[in-house]
């Protein structure tokens, strides 16, 4: 039980990704290049 | 009363403060609600962030993205946090007084369309865990299956939402755009199969996984708004729906997945006692007829050849090979349910809900799900069976496959814990769909020539 609560945990984490999708037609693009944080917003 | 802009003596005065070129002064009445805009700094400006839909600001049509707030009701804003903003006005009410400097495209904002995009949700979202959502206090969370009323797509990133069921709410809140979730799971993914190719090549098994990589980074860099990478329709985000209303002529097949020896079968039997509603797809199948059978009764018999090449022509929905025979379920078979004016009852591998959804059928889909470990036992010894922990452990991890693999193709979900129970929910279920308008893909209207 403890393993299968381990591995669902780590599965939580990770979301759904599919490793031979990835090889076939990656995209790379530097993280931090694309998504800074926009500027914070408050509501008035 | 509408707020309006009054160049009286007393305004001209205030206006002519400024050395600005062109200064505006606008009233709008608020009450102990926000307006409905959102507020940015820029240095030491204080700027009109977004106009949120359903708040006395959109209404008014006085602000615009872009404005800058010089002062509301002579308090100064230049200078102070949009954090000290927000509080200001938070103890306001009544008419407030904006000095504003106009930005300089309003106009353009003026042409946004009206219309609003119905979605489905494929993603859970909670916005409290999301670093890059611009106002959190506006953002919406949801989860799989929700359906989304999306009113204003302006910014390419943030749309403008209510959730359905909540439509009273007086302003609409944020949620990620398609192509922004499309960028950020792309982004996710890229990052895990990065680690990925690191600890193969560690291992030394995947000598050539370098090479290949560095090609792959070269030809991202072309094309980083990520517009034509392959996988961006397989990231699972939203998907546009419209309302279906039942048709008399047209009952949508009820399509039962899920793992099996969790009881999908009995429901389907108990489904089609009621001879008068509910019938089955006629198979098609390679082997001989025995006597006592009929040709399209029981099985419509074809040749081997001819099932080969009807498996090639697409007209099958599922099919396998048994004792050296084919079996399948043709698209054909269950249209001829369809016309016959009852409801088909399909028990199929999840594989074949991608064919079904992209025919002319409008299937149902409802995923027969276990329920826990402890329960599931109980089933069993209630049914004489002793079956080991290992294999109901096996049945729910199928079942979690599943639902993350395939989920996005279910209408409904019916844990099965009790037989009875799980059939009554069921048969509930149907009726609404013969009585109720339902959210369906969208592309199903559009095709539809009736």
């Amino acid at each position: 039980t403890a393993f299968l609560r381990m591995a669902r945990k780590k599965r939580a984490t990770r979301g759904t990704y599919s490793p031979s999708r990835q090889e076939m037609c990656g995209s790379r693009v530097e993280m931090n290049q694309v998504m800074k944080p926009p500027p914070e917003e408050r509501l008035i | 009363a509408l707020p309006e802009v009054t160049p009286d003596e007393e305004l001209l005065d205030l206006a002519s403060q400024y050395t600005e070129d062109s200064v505006k002064i606008v009233r709008i009445d608020k009450t102990n609600e926000p307006l409905g805009a959102t507020v940015r700094n820029e240095g030491e400006a204080v700027v009109i962030g977004r106009i949120v839909k359903g708040g006395a600001a959109e209404k008014s049509g006085l602000l615009h993205e872009g404005d800058e707030i010089l002062e509301v009701n002579s308090i100064e804003m230049r200078g102070k946090s949009v954090n000290e903003v927000c509080d200001i006005l938070a103890t306001m009410n009544g008419t407030l007084t904006f000095v504003v400097v106009p930005s300089h495209y309003e106009s353009q904002k003026l042409s946004s369309k009206d219309s609003v995009m119905h979605v489905k949700a494929h993603f859970d979202y909670d916005p409290d865990d999301d670093l890059y959502i611009p106002c959190r206090e506006l953002g919406i969370s949801f989860q799989k299956g929700d359906i989304l009323h999306i009113l204003n797509q302006d910014d390419p990133n943030w749309w403008q939402a209510f959730r359905e069921g909540e439509e009273d709410q007086s302003l609409a809140g944020l949620v990620p755009s398609k192509s922004f979730q499309q960028q950020r799971e792309a982004m996710k993914q890229t990052i895990v199969g990065e680690t990925n190719n690191r600890e193969k090549s560690k291992k030394g098994k995947f000598l050539c996984a370098r090479k290949h990589y560095k090609k792959e980074k070269k030809k991202a860099l072309y094309n980083a708004n990520l517009s034509d990478e392959c996988d961006l329709e397989q990231i699972l985000t939203y998907e546009e729906v419209a309302l279906y209303y039942p048709r008399a002529n047209h009952k949508r097949p009820v399509v039962l997945v899920g793992p099996p020896n969790i009881g999908r079968h009995e429901l389907r039997q108990r489904l089609m006692e009621d001879t008068e509603r509910f019938a089955a797809a006629i198979p098609h199948t390679s082997r001989p007829k025995r006597d006592g059978e009929f040709d399209d009764v029981d099985y419509h018999f074809i040749t081997r050849a001819q099932f080969e090449a009807d498996i090639l022509a697409g007209k099958f929905v599922e099919h396998g090979e048994y004792e050296k025979n084919y079996y399948g379920t043709s698209l054909d078979a269950i249209r001829s349910v369809v016309n016959s004016g009852k409801i088909c009852v399909l028990n199929l591998h999840p594989q074949s809900l991608k064919i079904l959804k992209h025919s002319d059928l409008k299937p149902y889909v409802v995923f027969v799900a276990p329920p826990s470990l402890e329960k599931l036992r109980q089933n069993y010894a209630k049914m004489g069976a002793s079956v080991k922990d290992e294999e109901l452990k096996d049945i729910i991890e199928k079942a979690r496959e599943m639902e993350d693999n395939y989920g996005h193709y279910f209408d409904m979900i019916i844990i099965n814990s009790d037989i009875d129970k799980a059939y009554n929910e069921l048969v509930k279920e149907i009726n609404i769909l013969e009585r109720e308008p339902q959210w369906v893909p969208a592309f199903w209207l559009k095709n539809d020539a009736n």
